[in-house]
Formats: structure tokens, sequence, C-alpha cells
């Protein structure tokens, strides 16, 4: 029992550790945004004319009029769903780590179809945190993948905290002061939650 | 002949591990299941030997006759990381609870449906605020109550009654206020946002509540998760390779985790 927790808590810190690291390192970045420096940022507009025979037709789903979109465009990342803007015009995000893009359709003639790109390519702060909030299923294969691999450094943690106290159960033969630093953690944890809920 | 061979691999694998502990224990041949078994038994005991390392060692084993190794300095270093390693670990265990289950709920947020408590309303006097801003009476009313949390400015509103509409947050509980300037009075309509609106909030996070002096401890808590989290990822892969078994395959398999995963993270910043 105790070879086998031990090889679960090695086999997946070694599978997810640089994921672990990376999500640890870029979450410092988020929880002290404000200790590090903004870098430079650079802003692009760009229109880009469809021919017609290029234009997308009404019939297809919102998930693909945004690839279909974003084809067009030229634009990279992970997409998002459609939204309607401050002009009323339709809109689609995309993003990726370092880099998003805002397109609108400014006009949806066909004969004269044109979307404009605005593309901001952020510097190393921005790009850290994006890289800490990329999340959710969708948006292209590649952001499924991401997902996928943010859902196993998640659970990670969770098996990491599980194991690690079996390992420690197992390893110790004298546990008080285990119990007492376990307790002290659980004790923080329960009574800031304790303390938000009864808080007026 | 069978039981003489696993007598004398067990006398064998104790020496091994008594000369030097850092090399672990040599496994036992194929076949020699009681050998197997000690060997197994010798390599769980060099870790809790570490961990209990404060305990004067068992005179009467004669293998502790070898403990004036040259490798002490470096079996003391390893029994100190291990032990940072096990108790940080565990203080932090909760953290990583919580930081590893609130991350699955941003890919799934059923994971932490919303459990709004009833809504409960209640007044009380306050003293005049005049000549503020709307954001100046909102907290000013905020402190004299004695409440916590944020008073957003895109919450501020007045009525035709010329009454200030407000809203008071917290991670566990929102107030929707209303002032009443000319009775010195205020309304609140208040609703508990339940548990697990508290936990998805505790994910790394450092921000001050207004008014909350509690919660600084969670935020030092991060902190302290933050880099024990990095310090466990060094202290384990040296935990790990300062022991001989299966030292290659892992790190074979470890160098190889991390360049695929980094290629991963570098496919989403360049090509993503």
């Amino acid at each position: 029992m105790h070879t086998l927790v031990r090889k679960i808590h090695f086999v997946t810190a070694f599978f997810l550790l640089a994921f672990v690291v990376m999500y640890f390192v870029t979450g410092y970045v988020v929880t002290r945004e404000t200790w590090f420096p903004d870098g430079e940022k650079r802003t692009e507009t760009r229109m880009v004319s469809v021919p017609p025979e290029d234009v997308p037709n009404d019939q297809i789903s919102a998930a693909a009029l945004a690839a279909r979109i974003q084809q067009l465009a030229g634009t990279a990342g992970k997409r998002f769903p459609a939204r309607t803007n401050a002009a009323g015009r339709l809109a689609f995000d995309y993003l990726r780590p370092g880099y998003y893009a805002a397109v609108e359709i400014v006009s949806n003639d066909p004969q004269d179809y044109r979307l404009e790109v605005n593309e901001t390519f952020q510097d190393w702060k921005r790009t850290a945190i994006n890289y800490h909030r990329l999340h959710g299923y969708g948006g292209g294969w590649f952001y499924s993948l991401w997902a996928l691999i943010y859902d196993l450094a998640s659970l990670a943690m969770i098996v990491f905290a599980v194991t690690g106290v079996l390992l420690w159960y197992r390893l110790s033969k004298r546990r008080l002061a285990g119990w007492l630093v376990l307790a002290a953690g659980g004790g923080l944890t329960v009574s800031t939650v304790v303390y938000y809920l009864l808080a007026h | 002949v069978g039981g003489a061979v696993d007598r004398a691999w067990i006398c064998a694998a104790r020496a091994a591990r008594a000369t030097n502990p850092e090399e672990g224990v040599p496994v036992a041949p194929e076949g020699f299941g009681k050998a197997s078994r000690v060997c197994n038994k010798l390599d769980e005991r060099s870790d809790a030997a570490n961990v209990n390392s404060s305990r004067s060692p068992d005179r009467t084993c004669p293998t502790n006759r070898f403990m004036n190794d040259p490798n002490k300095a470096k079996t003391r270093m390893r029994q100190g990381l291990l032990n940072l390693h096990l108790y940080l670990g565990l203080f932090c265990t909760w953290y990583l609870l919580i930081y590893g289950y609130t991350s699955l709920a941003f890919n799934h947020p059923w994971l932490l449906p919303e459990r709004k408590g009833p809504e409960i309303h209640w007044e009380q006097s306050v003293s005049s605020q005049d000549g503020a801003s709307d954001q100046e009476v909102a907290d000013a009313i905020r402190d004299e109550l004695g409440m916590i949390g944020w008073a957003p400015y895109w919450t501020l509103r007045r009525d035709r009654d010329r009454h200030l509409h407000f809203e008071i947050v917290h991670p566990g509980r929102e107030n929707r206020m209303e002032f009443i300037p000319e009775a010195g009075l205020v309304r609140s309509t208040q609703q508990s946002k339940g548990v697990f609106a508290i936990i998805h909030y505790l994910h790394g996070v450092t921000e001050r509540v207004p008014n909350a002096q509690f919660p600084r401890l969670w935020a030092a808590y991060t902190e302290i998760t933050n880099w024990f989290v990095l310090f466990a990822v060094g202290t384990g892969v040296y935990l790990w390779a300062s022991r001989a078994r299966n030292r290659r395959a892992g790190w074979i398999l470890l160098g190889a985790s991390f360049v695929i995963s980094a290629a991963i993270m570098a496919f989403a910043f360049f090509l993503g």
C-alpha cells in the first residue's frame, strides 16, 4: 500500500511537474500583480475585406462562424462565443498567452463584407496571467487539450495533498507534531470559511 | 539452500543500507520471496528512520556501528529536507485541496453550485453624511455599521427621492443597502452567498477585504503555499534522486514530461 501511494505521488509529480510549476509561478504574478512592472504592449488595427465567395453563410453554427471569422481575419488563439459590442455589431474574441484579438463585423453586406481586426501583442505580465487563466473546453482542439491538462494539473494538486498525508502517516511513528501542523492548516481554512459565512 | 541464500541476501541488504543509506536497498533477486519482502521493508524503514531522525539510534543494532559514515552530513541534509517537505506539506494540505478543487471548478462550474441563503431585512439609524460623495457616504456607512466588504462604485445610484442605493459585498455575503438621508436611516437586504462562493474566493487570494482583519491570515497562507509548492518540487526531486532505485527511468520520465509540457506551452504562445 505504501509503495503504491508513493508511486502515485511520484508519477503524478513527474508527469505534471512543469505544469504545476507554471501554474504556481504565474499564479504568483496574478496574486501579486501590482508588485510586477507592466511591460510594453503593442496594438494593431487592420481592415479585412472578404470576397463575396468567402462570406460565411447564415446557416452555420455560432462555433463554426467564430472559426470561419478567425480564418478570414487571420488571427490566432482560443475562440470565444460571439458577442454584440457597444456599437451593436457582432464581435468575436480570440485569446492565447501573449496575444488577444477582437474581430468586429463592420459590414455584413455580402458584396462588401468587411472585418475590423484589433490585435494586441501583450507584455510578459499579461502573458503570464493568460497562461494562468486559460481554461475551459472548446475554442479549438489545442485549447481542449490544454483544458484537459489543466484538469489533470488540478487533480494533481488534490492527489499530492492526499498521498502526501498518507505517506507522512505511513512513515512517521510519532505523529503528534504532524497532527498539530495538519490541524493548524485545517483550522485556518475552516475558520476563514466560517468567518465569511458569519461576518456581517 | 534457498533459505541460506535468502538469509545471505537479507544480511547483504541490511549491511548495504547501513553502510550507505543514500544508495537505498539492493533489490532481491527473483524467486526469493522472503528476501524481497525484507528488502522492501528495509526500503520503507529508511524513509521512516529519516522522519523520526531525532530518536536516538538503537545501539543494540549491529548496523549502527556504521553511523560515522562520511555521508552523514548528506544524510542529515536529506532528513532535514524530508522533514520540511513533509511538515510544510501537511500545513499546506488544505490549501492545495482548495486550490485543486477550485481550479477544477473553473473548467466545471457545477462543482461549485450557487447556494444563496434566504433574504434578511434589517434597518438601522446612522449619523448624517452631508457633503460627502456617494462613494464616501457608502464607505462611511459601512464603517459606522461595522460591516466588512467593498462598496463597488458601479452599484451606487440615487433614486428620485435622493435615497442612495449601493451594495456592500464580501466573499460570503451581499447587502443591498438604501440610505435615507432625511431620516438618517439605512435599510438593508442581506443574503448569504453560501459556502461554495467562499471556497471559490479562497483560490489564490491575497487581496484585503475592507475592515476584515482575520482573513489576512489566509493571504499569508496563500503566500506560504505558493513558495512551498516551488520548494516541494525541488526537494521532491532531490529526495527521489537520492534513492538508487529506478533513477534512470525516473529521469527519463521527468525529462520527457518536462520537454512535452514546455513544447505545449511554447505552442500556445507561438502557434496557438
